[in-house]
Order: C-alpha cells, then structure tokens, then sequence
C-alpha cells in the first residue's frame, strides 16, 4: 500500500479580496500544494459571476494549482433535503450548474450534504430522506453524463448517519454515487457522547434517542466499499472546529491506513478552516505531510 | 394609453447595506412607486446565495412594493451568443436559473440579452443566430414551465435589428418568447446617424459594415410581440439610460404606439439613476406625467 491518491487543501476564496487571494494562492504553492478543493463557497461565487470563474481559472493555472474535488454548496435551500417545496425544482437546476462548472475545472468528485432535520421538527423523518434521494434521482444522470461521482457525507446528525447515507448509496447502485469519509464527524459522534453540550447533542434534540455514537474505526469499515473521497480534519469530539491534524483527538494512525485501503479512493481532502483556526498554509501542510509519513513509515 | 399599465422601476439598490436599502426603498415608496424590476444584479445575488430571495420579497413588501418583472444578468461571455463553446453548457444552466429564480419571484416575464456579436467579429453571422436560437431551444421549455415569458430586446447591433428578433420568433412561435422594447436602444439606431463616433457606426463597423442599418420604424416592426419594454433617454450617441426629456427619443410617438401593444404586460423605466444623478421623485413623477 502507498499513498498514491492526491491530497487538496481546503482555502477559504470567500475569505479574501483579488489581491490577497494571489498571496495565499504563491504560499500553497510554495509549500508544495498542487491542488485545492473547489469548495463551496467558492462555487457560490462563480454562481454569481461567470467572469469570476475564468479569472480564478486562470490564477490558479499561473500558480500551477489545480482543482481535483469540489464540495457542493450547503444550506437549508442547497442541500439535497431543501424543505422549500416550490424551489426544490430550482434546485436541481442549481446542482447541476455546480456539476457542470467542477466538471469544467476537471473536477470529478463532488460532495454533498444530505441536509438535517434538526431545524425542521413538523417534517417526518423519513420526508428529508425520501427528498434527498429524489434529488439524488434528478441529478445523477448529469452525474453519468460528466463521468463524475457524488459523494454523500456522513455528518453529526441523525439524518447523515453511517447507516443512512449507507442504505441511500446502496439504494441507488450507481457508479456515479458514492459516500465522502469525514474524519472530523466521525470523531464526534464517537467522542461527543463524554460532553453534555456535544454538537452531535445540540443536532439529535428532535429524536427522542441517543445520538447514533459509534467508533470511528467501525464506521469507516461499514463505509469503505464506498468511499471515493474523505475530508480530513481535527476536533476534540465536541465541536466541529475544522483544526489541523493533531489539534485534536482523531486517531488518525489507525483511520489513514484503513482509509487509504478503500478500493475506490480518488481523493483525500484537507479540510481544515485555516483563517477560522489561526492557522497558516505552512503549518496545514506540515501537518498532514506528517500523518501521511506516520502511515508511510508504517507500511 | 387605452389601458393602464403598471410601471415599473430599475433601481439598482440590493447591494446597499440593510438600512440603507430600507430607506432607499421607503423612499421610492415615498414617491408613489408601486413596482420593481427584478434587477440582473439581484438575480446574480440569488445564484450565489438562494437565501437572498427572501430578504429581498420581505423588504420588498414591507414597503408596499412588489417585483413585476426581470433582467437577467447580462455579459459578453455568457449572453446567448457567446463564443466561449466549452462553456456553453454552463451558460444555458446558468439561464435557466434565471429563470427558475423569475419564478421564484413571483415574476412572469424576463429580458435576456441574446449578445452582441461585434464582440467576436471573427465569427460569422450565421453562426452567432444559430447559437442563440440553439440557446432559445433549450431555454423555452424551461420558460414555459417557470410560466415566464422570455424576451429578447432590440439592440443598436447588427445581430438584434427588429428583422433578427423576428427571425428567432418566427422559429419559436410559443407564448413564452416575446420582444423588449428598447426606446434608448431603438434611438442610437435611428438617432445615431447624427453622430460619426456613435455606438452604433462603432458596434457596426466592428463587424465590417461602414453603414448601419438605420430605422425609424423599430417599435412599429416589434409592436405585436413586446411584452414588456426599456423606457429611457439619450441624444442617439451614447446609451445614456436618462430621464425621458433628457435626450431625443421621440415620447408621444413611443406613448401612442405602445398602446397599442397587445401582448405588452408593463412599462419599465430603465433609467439608471445612479449613472445620471437623478432623484427618485424627479424619475417617478417624470413616468406618472408620460403614461400614468
């Protein structure tokens, strides 16, 4: 086993102005980056301007950076549950504009957040996932069309559990849907049960059950056939902090090489927040070249 | 006017901060303004953020107002025409959007720019009316569905005389594609042989003809079709959007003929208040003495 899957790095674009952007894009580079994630809010900006696009198009062709993964928008009007009935076909429409502009940039696998019910206590259940799987219906023949994987990710709330977004991708069978491993989630609905105040909690107070607590090591076994892309990032089970490897308490000597051994691994994203934590571009990078070394050494 | 028309307003306020979009638009109520165009820049808004619609109808209708109609986020390199191939399929996604979001708004009809074609003077005329009618194949489905009526405007361009609009509408003969009248437009295409460096001697011999295509009959071509139009002023040299009376469109004669407009649904000012300096009262009263 070797590490032979690219690694992009999350940049916050929405964070930065023109000029700025230029710098941060010179230190990814010079630190050794080759590629970063067309990120979400990132498509939300080449939604409003298409003149953006070519400009970043260009930029970051300048600095020899690529993109190789995206993350679909999320928000209670994106996500593939949006509980607004009337824009739910504009949706669709908007999904597959974002497809088709990471499919422009060569990106071939695209996460997306099932949504939560958290925030929506007179929807059944069962409504959010039988409205996801009905936008995930509308959109994977876009999907096949621009030979791109959509990865659904496991998140801190009941209705992005291991064991639905497992039952969704098996549900479907295609080649075109596949699951995103996010380490950081799984660490807190392994580790968030010790806290009263856990964000797993503060997201599951509509069920009358625990939070679905589980090992992340288990989890990312139950997943792995299905794994096409993984987030990577820390916390200390609590909150979803989005910190560098090391700053939290993911156990990442056992998750990397499970995860590098899933047979239809694409891509491992960086997904630490960078501007959120404090943290540099150095310091990211050196971060995850030493978890990859650890798993390097160990093999 | 035999029927009375709702006019509607181009104000171009939504990137102002809370209050002063508040004020702006209490303002403009203040001024017995009743209707908005939904502007291209508040489309844009939306494709970044679809949250943005509805902090838009809530100050919308907390004054009183609402949206009739809309202008969809225009551009040389992603208008009908454009000349950017690999990013076509984009392009008629990012239209439907327009759309969609026409929809959402609770607005029936939309101006959409089918381009210019002096933009890329190296390809051939043909090619730029078969892009845009390629375009137009794959938007009017999504219009009729969205029950929004899409129009394409008269420009001072070789590509968007009267007798190019209707050679998109005699291939698309469903309801859901009308005209725009352009009066500003209309003007740099009669008006503009007065002037040796207009924009439309420019936007013509771009595309190697010395002459353009001079009309004084554009409205009158158009009349059947347009469904919604462009109101503003400017002397035939420059596209102005200015105050009608500040400029020489010709306003009796455009009042008469648009009345007579079957399919046409409203009146939309297009003057650009902040380009010009005008006030809102100045902008409203000036409408309310011409077709209220």
């Amino acid at each position: 086993m070797s590490i032979s899957v690219p690694l992009t790095y999350l940049f916050e674009f929405d964070k930065v102005d023109d000029a700025a952007r230029n710098n941060f894009l010179a230190q990814f580079a010079a630190c050794g980056v080759k590629h970063l994630v067309l990120s979400a809010p990132l498509l939300n900006i080449m939604m409003e301007s298409r003149d953006k696009t070519a400009q970043i198009k260009k930029e970051m062709e300048s600095f020899g950076l690529s993109f190789c993964d995206g993350h679909s928008p999320y928000s209670e009007h994106q996500n593939l549950n949006c509980p607004y009935v009337e824009e739910r076909k504009s949706l669709a429409v908007r999904l597959k504009m974002y497809m088709n502009i990471a499919a422009y940039f060569g990106v071939d696998t695209m996460t997306y957040h099932l949504g939560n019910d958290v925030l929506y206590p007179d929807i059944p259940f069962q409504t959010h996932i039988d409205r996801a799987c009905s936008m995930l219906e509308a959109i994977l023949p876009e999907a096949e069309k621009l030979n791109m994987t959509l990865c659904v990710e496991n998140i801190f709330v009941r209705s992005a559990t291991a064991d639905i977004i497992l039952d969704v991708v098996k549900k479907f069978d295609s080649p075109h849907l596949a699951l995103c491993f996010d380490a950081g989630h799984a660490n807190i609905m392994e580790k968030g049960h010790c806290a009263a105040d856990s964000i797993a909690r503060r997201y599951w107070k509509l069920s009358p059950d625990e939070p679905a607590w589980e090992d992340s090591i288990v989890k990312l076994k139950r997943m792995l056939p299905y794994i096409v892309n993984a987030h990577l990032h820390d916390n200390d089970g609590i909150g979803d902090y989005h910190t560098k490897p090391g700053c939290g308490n993911v156990n990442w000597r056992e998750i990397l090489p499970l995860l590098l051994s899933a047979p239809r691994l694409k891509v491992l994203q960086s997904e630490v927040q960078m501007f959120r934590n404090g943290l540099s571009i150095k310091e990211t990078v050196e971060s995850f070249e030493r978890i990859l070394a650890d798993v390097e050494a160990a093999i | 006017m035999k029927k009375s028309l709702p006019i509607t307003y181009y104000l171009d306020f939504s990137n102002y901060s809370e209050p002063v979009r508040r004020s702006f638009l209490h303002e403009a109520a203040c001024c017995g303004i009743k209707h908005l165009v939904l502007t291209d820049r508040i489309i844009a808004q939306i494709m970044r953020d679809p949250a943005w619609a509805k902090v838009m109808q809530k100050e919308v209708a907390a004054e009183g107002l609402s949206f009739m109609d809309a202008h969809a986020p225009f551009g040389w390199t992603f208008d009908m025409n454009t000349a950017f191939v690999d990013e076509r399929p984009v392009t008629m996604l990012r239209h439907q959007m327009h759309l969609h979001i026409a929809r959402l708004m609770n607005v029936d009809s939309i101006t959409i720019h089918i381009g210019n074609d002096y933009r890329f003077p190296e390809v051939p005329l043909q090619t730029h009316l078969d892009r845009i009618e390629e375009m137009l194949d794959n938007l009017l489905p999504v219009a009729e569905e969205c029950k929004v009526c899409l129009c394409i405007e008269n420009i001072w361009l070789r590509n968007s005389t009267p007798e190019m609009l209707w050679y998109f509408k005699d291939k698309f003969p469903t309801e859901y594609l009308g005209f725009c009248y352009d009066a500003g437009h209309a003007n740099i295409m009669n008006n503009g042989r007065l002037h040796a460096d207009g924009r439309a001697w420019q936007g013509w011999k771009a595309v190697g003809v010395d002459t353009p295509q001079w009309d004084d009959q554009i409205l009158e071509k158009m009349l059947p079709q347009v469904v919604t139009c462009h109101l503003h002023d400017n002397y035939g040299d420059e596209d102005q959007h200015d105050l009608p009376g500040n400029g020489n469109v010709d306003w009796n004669h455009v009042r008469e003929l648009l009345c007579k407009a079957p399919r046409l649904k409203q009146l939309q000012s297009e003057v650009l208040i902040n380009r010009n300096s005008l006030a809102i009262k100045d902008l409203a009263d000036k409408f309310n003495e011409l077709f209220g």
